[in-house]
């Protein structure tokens, strides 16, 4: 905690001429309240964040997959085809297909967050985020078309 | 007290390059995979054996993959890292970091040593 006396006046919670006076909020410093274990149960922009989170969960699962499939071509044909059975089974495809849509969530997330993280300045004001947003899904698609083209053409 | 966030802007460093790496290339790599499973032939003939043999015989495709192992796990590790602490799992952070971080990179050595031996 900052000690009171060194804070400068006008930033102080209790000049209130200086906040009546101006725009300029001061950062509530104060401890917030602990909202528990269950705070991504408070409504729907919490569970979203946790979503977006917990995706990192079933892609290093699926990374522990692919892993084995690697793990398998280096064994042998018949370890590889063992394998490949086994990740093509029902069970295995329904998990693929829920973090097909975890991957694609981490997805949009991550590159609708870009903007935030990455401040451009064009001139004083920062650049439309669509500037950079756009880009990343175009280069998304490229991308993604590489890897499927190379693996079934 | 201990100065804070000393080694934060290395792991931000990972963890961002993590994430759009995993952002570009996990969702085609699953979409790749999962085909097979709906029975799609020419999807299993891409995957038999012998073709991604010779795919991942590629050096640039073996150095490729690593990255995206690599990359996209140590970002996980670092979500999972904050997910423990964030929904209050009894575990101290210095222990869930060292592990969280220990095991992407343990995985990672070992996707290492797979794709070298290939």
């Amino acid at each position: 905690m900052t000690d009171p006396e060194k804070r400068r006046p006008s930033h102080n919670l209790h000049s209130n001429w200086w906040l009546n006076h101006t725009r300029y909020r001061q950062r509530d410093t104060r401890p917030r309240p602990d909202l528990g274990a269950t705070w991504w149960l408070r409504g729907s922009s919490y569970f979203f964040v946790f979503i977006r989170e917990l995706t990192s969960v079933f892609i290093a699962l699926y990374l522990i997959l692919f892993i084995g499939l690697i793990a398998a071509l280096y064994i042998g044909a018949e370890a590889y085809n063992d394998y490949m059975e086994l990740l093509w089974s029902p069970p295995l495809t329904v998990i693929q297909v829920f973090t097909l849509l975890f991957a694609l969530f981490h997805t949009v997330t991550w590159f609708n967050l870009t903007p935030k993280a990455v401040r451009i300045l064009k001139g004083e004001s920062p650049i439309s985020p669509l500037f950079l947003i756009t880009p990343l899904y175009i280069v998304w698609l490229g991308v993604s078309s590489i890897v499927l083209w190379m693996i079934f053409s | 007290m201990k100065p804070r966030g000393s080694n934060e802007a290395l792991f931000w460093l990972i963890f961002s390059g993590g994430g759009v790496v995993s952002a570009m290339l996990i969702p085609s790599l699953i979409a790749s995979t999962i085909l097979g499973g709906f029975g799609i032939e020419e999807a299993q003939v891409a995957f038999s054996y012998d073709r991604i043999y010779s795919l991942l015989s590629n050096w640039i495709v073996r150095i490729v993959v690593l990255a995206v192992i690599g990359a996209s796990l140590m970002h996980a590790a670092h979500r999972i890292r904050h997910t423990i602490h964030d929904t209050r799992i009894p575990i101290p952070d210095p222990i869930a970091a060292t592990l969280c971080y220990l095991s992407a990179l343990g995985a990672s050595g070992l996707a290492a040593l797979l794709l070298a031996g290939l």
